[in-house]
């Protein structure tokens, strides 16, 4: 294997959360890979654009859920009208399924609140989260806020 | 419901920093191949235009512009590739969501608008190339034929340009319009 380089070391360390990030808008692993590693060929193409006083995580999930965001101009669009059928009718709870849950409850929100609770999900700072997504903190709160409830809502509705 | 402890539970897949160096690779070389293509499109092109000038030994100007023309309106595809692909070059990762997607939206709609614009200019370069090729040769011919074969051409241009030509544009702004609607309807979200 070759010499770990500087942008490798940010791959390595920021991989994770990018997939998550990715995962989240699009409810898909294998895409949600792609999608995650296009991201970082794009963190590659700009780095050296990138200016110190921004925070290199802002930075990367800026350019992360830009590009997820591109995919509704390809047509990848998760677009899930019911509950997949498996577990629809498994009742017992356990936490595969929660997770599971969670992600297909995500992929139903419109694109920018499945970056904005991704993100949340992923305790980045709210402050830090208006300036990913361009809209006010107090914006992003009330968002955030207004998620989570239609979130354990809809657990609520399937028995949780 | 702690979802904070749900989504933390996933399970993600390991980095595979072996497939990134290859695509990253892959995409060096492919940016390179591109630029490549598009000279060489350019240069067939002009060698296209002079082959069949000289192959069929035009003495008039007109059949000469008139291939000229009509290549060009061959090579009018070509011509929206470049004018498009500099515009998604141009797009700009680092800005926030909201920016990022009013210039998206941008790009868009600048495409719809330039493949319109060089659908219409391919129908009337190719007509009028026809035209003019077409000089040198009817006037060798006798009045009534040149008359028939002038007639049957511009019936021609007009069925393209009254059918065919609103039938393209329409298949094309189609696509262009589903995806721009998608984008709008993103923008709205944050707002």
């Amino acid at each position: 294997m070759a010499e770990i380089s500087e942008f490798e070391k940010i791959y390595l360390k920021y991989w994770e959360k990018v997939y998550r990030l990715c995962m989240g808008f699009i409810n898909d692993d294998a895409v949600a890979r792609d999608l995650t590693q296009e991201s970082f060929i794009l963190i590659w193409q700009n780095l050296s654009k990138f200016r110190e006083e921004a925070d290199l995580c802002t930075w990367i999930f800026r350019i992360a859920s830009n590009h997820c965001l591109r995919q509704v101009e390809k047509g990848k669009r998760m677009k899930k009208v019911e509950l997949p059928f498996h577990i629809a009718e498994e009742i017992e709870p356990d936490k595969n399924k929660e997770l599971e849950l969670l992600q297909f409850f995500i992929s139903e929100l419109p694109e920018t609140d499945r970056i904005v609770i991704s993100l949340e999900l992923e305790e980045i700072k709210q402050s830090e989260i208006a300036k990913i997504v361009g809209l006010s903190e107090g914006n992003i709160r009330v968002k955030i806020h207004r998620i989570k409830e239609r979130l354990t809502q809809r657990f609520k509705e399937n028995g949780y | 419901m702690d979802i904070n402890k749900i989504w933390k539970s996933q399970v993600v897949p390991q980095p595979d920093i072996e497939n990134l160096r290859s695509r990253i690779e892959a995409f060096k070389s492919n940016r390179i191949r591109k630029v490549w293509f598009i000279n060489l499109a350019l240069i067939l092109t002009c060698f296209f235009v002079l082959a069949i000038g000289f192959s069929a030994y035009p003495k008039y100007i007109t059949t000469w512009l008139g291939i000229v023309l009509t290549v060009l309106s061959m090579g009018i595809i070509l011509l929206v590739y470049s004018k498009i692909i500099p515009l998604y070059k141009s797009l700009d990762n680092q800005c926030s969501n909201s920016e990022f997607m009013v210039a998206l939206l941008a790009i868009k709609e600048k495409e719809a608008f330039l493949s319109k614009q060089m659908m219409n200019l391919y129908f009337v370069l190719l007509s009028l190339g026809i035209g003019l090729y077409m000089i040198e040769y009817v006037m060798m011919m006798e009045l009534k034929w040149g008359i028939l074969a002038y007639v049957v051409t511009i019936v021609w241009f007009v069925f393209n340009w009254l059918v065919l030509r609103p039938k393209q544009i329409n298949k094309q702004q189609e696509g262009l319009s589903s995806i721009i609607e998608d984008l709008k309807s993103v923008s709205r979200q944050l707002k």
